[in-house]
């Protein structure tokens, strides 16, 4: 739309803002013009380095701590220097065989940092026991090989200080890549929110096309076909399965596959409702709980072990499930977004329904729910917060555990609540990228 | 199929849209190379009934007999489907595709034909149709003549034995309307079987075997262009008429 005469003759109110529309570019609350996309992470982090000097870098070991650094060691033991300046420190769970870096950092009883001893390299053996053996107190650049996977390391230093075990592996990328993938605090909650999400997507597509089927099926076109094969499948099962031939089964079993079968163009609407309107209805939360203390124990113990959905497993089950209803009604709206003719052009041509959804209503319905998927993509970054009332240490139970060690509440959740931001800025600038490349051509 | 069967046979076809009785009793017979020619005024059930001939629309009462199959008893209706190519009022491109990517779409996923194949069958049309440079452009990059040419070409691909036109020019500027009724006239020259409803009588004096004028959901009368338009038998025929031809 060009500015110019049309919008001359107009009264200052109705004249399109063109500055307005210049400005913002990153569409945030900021009233400078033109800050470029890189200009948030900027400000973000320049908020946190001024907090960091004003307030005695709390900040930073808060945000060590929920960003589950560092990557490049495990701790592996600790303990106190004796009295005669002696200590020891065996190491525990037992070390896989391997070659290992090994030191140790000294605090004073203040908790302040002391020093670290030079580092000793071993390697664990293959097959090496958890045997008892010699302290090593001298550290060596030459690695020394250990037959005993529980090695000890000793050595003497000021008597009241804390002594930390260190392994060192910031030699060995591999470990330091297996380490950052697995890290808990940020990283668990990107990986919850990056798996539950395609999880829920599946779940969205398939029950958002289920949505879409008639809600009243003509259930008498072939009726007497349908239920004939539900008796089928039923007496299959009767003659596979003896156990069911007892009376009652038998009959309730003939009867229901029957029922069903002959329900069955009426299921997917049904289903799908039933699935959408009662997964939206309860909240978040009790989902989650329910899969984490209510579905896990009864699964557990139904399989006899076999199916442990403790931890992690269950968030993400309870997170897809919960996020699946939302994503199917966001399908849903977008495949019915689509005009009705592109159906029937592709239906005239002799499409079957699973081809024309395929070629022609999937694809432009995609590129139309692209921006409220992403929006429901941050939506889930930030409930994937609920997962930690099942214990999972994301960054709220990183922060919240830090809070309880450390005493101090704002540090801790302004901590928390600056990484979600981030987090959240970033993928709004990202879904806004999306949505500009997706939307069809010529819209 | 007998050469001299219709390929086309409604017999005492009812519908109804709840409480619109939009076909009552229509019985209509086309043979194969007829252009048959459908008038009338809007709500008279033109489309409806081209939409049944489709089977887009379930009747209520009656038969339809396309190319020998009934539609109703139809194993694979999307079989008889292939036959009967549809040419929309709105077009109805799919707007994610090129124009050659529209046209070699159904042929292949429908007739399973391989990609050159398709691509030379598309090219084909696309130059019969006139437009041969724009195989590469989107539909938003078309205008409306070149757009309804492109879903001609669209459903001749399939190779049908039946064309439907459903008011095929109603939504196009009157520079363009020429163009596609060109292509229309050529194909109606090469012996297809069309049904066009439609609104434009120098096409239907040019190319009809038969034109119907139909109202209120009945066919009203059945005569040629000639005979229709120089002695129109019904009153309701002769109203509809004056109003049109000026």
């Amino acid at each position: 739309m060009e500015s110019g005469d049309a919008t001359e003759s107009l009264s200052p109110e109705l004249r399109p803002d063109l500055e307005a529309r210049r400005r913002g570019r990153t569409g945030l609350a900021i009233p400078w013009d033109n800050i470029p996309w890189w200009g948030i992470i900027v400000i973000t982090l320049g908020v946190i380095a001024g907090f960091s000097a004003m307030t005695n870098t709390r900040y930073v070991d808060a945000l060590y701590f929920i960003f589950d650094l560092p990557w490049n060691k495990n701790g592996v033991g600790r303990t106190q220097v004796a009295a005669d300046g002696s200590w020891a420190i065996t190491i525990q769970p037992a070390l896989k065989p391997g070659s290992y870096v090994l030191y140790a950092e000294f605090e004073d009883p203040e908790g302040t940092y002391a020093g670290r001893s030079d580092a000793f390299h071993v390697i664990v053996m293959p097959g090496a026991e958890a045997v008892e053996a010699p302290a090593l107190t001298t550290p060596s650049a030459a690695p020394v090989e250990l037959n005993t996977s529980i090695p000890t390391i000793a050595g003497t230093a000021t008597p009241g200080y804390s002594v930390m075990l260190y392994d060192d592996f910031s030699g060995n990328a591999w470990r330091v890549i297996e380490r950052i993938v697995t890290a808990n605090g940020v990283l668990l909650t990107i990986r919850t929110t990056l798996v539950a999400f395609a999880g829920a997507l599946v779940l969205g597509l398939v029950f958002g096309v289920m949505r879409v089927s008639s809600r009243s099926p003509d259930l008498t076109q072939h009726a007497w076909r349908r239920v004939l094969i539900g008796l089928g499948l039923a007496v299959v099962a009767l003659i596979v399965v003896p156990s069911l031939r007892e009376m009652p089964q038998a009959g309730m079993l003939l009867l229901g596959a029957a029922a069903v079968l002959f329900l069955l163009p009426a299921m997917p609407y049904t289903v799908s409702t039933l699935y959408v309107e009662v997964v939206r209805g309860v909240p978040m939360l009790v989902i989650i709980l329910y899969m984490g203390f209510a579905v896990t124990p009864a699964v557990r113990e139904s399989t006899g072990g076999a199916f442990d959905l403790r931890g992690w497993p269950s968030a993400l089950i309870g997170l897809s499930f919960g996020y699946g209803a939302y994503l199917a009604e966001v399908f849903r709206a977008g495949i019915q977004s689509i005009p009705h003719g592109q159906m029937e052009a592709a239906r005239s041509l002799g499409m079957n329904y699973m081809q024309a959804m395929r070629y022609i209503i999937l694809p432009q319905a995609v590129r139309v729910v692209l921006p409220p998927l992403g929006n429901d993509f941050i939506s889930m970054l930030k409930d994937s917060s609920l997962i930690s009332v099942i214990a999972l240490p994301e960054v709220l139970q990183q922060g919240r555990l830090w809070i309880s060690r450390n005493f101090r509440a704002f540090e801790g959740f302004n901590s928390v609540v600056m990484v979600y931001l981030v987090m959240t800025l970033l993928l709004s600038l990202l879904v806004r990228a999306i949505e500009r490349k997706s939307a069809l051509p010529g819209r | 199929m007998d050469k001299n069967e219709p390929v086309i046979i409604l017999e005492n076809v009812h519908k109804r849209f709840g409480s619109v009785h939009a076909l009552r009793g229509v019985s209509l017979q086309v043979q194969l190379g007829e252009v048959v020619v459908v008038i009338g005024p809007s709500g008279s059930g033109k489309s409806t009934m081209l939409r049944c001939i489709n089977h887009l629309e379930t009747i209520d009462g009656g038969r339809i007999i396309v190319d020998g199959i009934p539609l109703d008893r139809a194993k694979n209706i999307n079989k008889v489907r292939a036959e009967v190519g549809m040419v929309f009022q709105l077009f109805n491109l799919f707007p994610h595709l090129t124009a050659l990517e529209n046209i070699t779409l159904a042929q292949r996923v429908v007739r399973r034909r391989n990609e050159e194949q398709a691509v030379e069958i598309a090219r084909d049309l696309l130059a019969k149709v006139g437009i041969p440079e724009k195989a590469n452009s989107y539909p938003h990059q078309l205008s409306g003549g070149q757009q309804q040419r492109v879903a001609i070409a669209r459903a001749l691909a399939m190779q049908p034995k039946i064309m439907l036109f459903d008011e095929p020019t109603s939504a196009l500027d009157p520079e363009m309307i020429k163009e596609v009724l060109d292509v229309m006239l050529d194909l109606a020259r090469e012996g297809m079987t069309m049904v066009v409803v439609s609104h434009e009588m120098g096409f239907a004096r040019a190319a009809a075997t038969r034109m119907i004028f139909m109202d209120e959901g009945q066919i009203v009368e059945e005569a040629t262009p000639h005979d229709l338009y120089t002695n129109p038998q019904h009153d309701r025929t002769k109203l509809f008429l004056s109003k049109v031809l000026h």
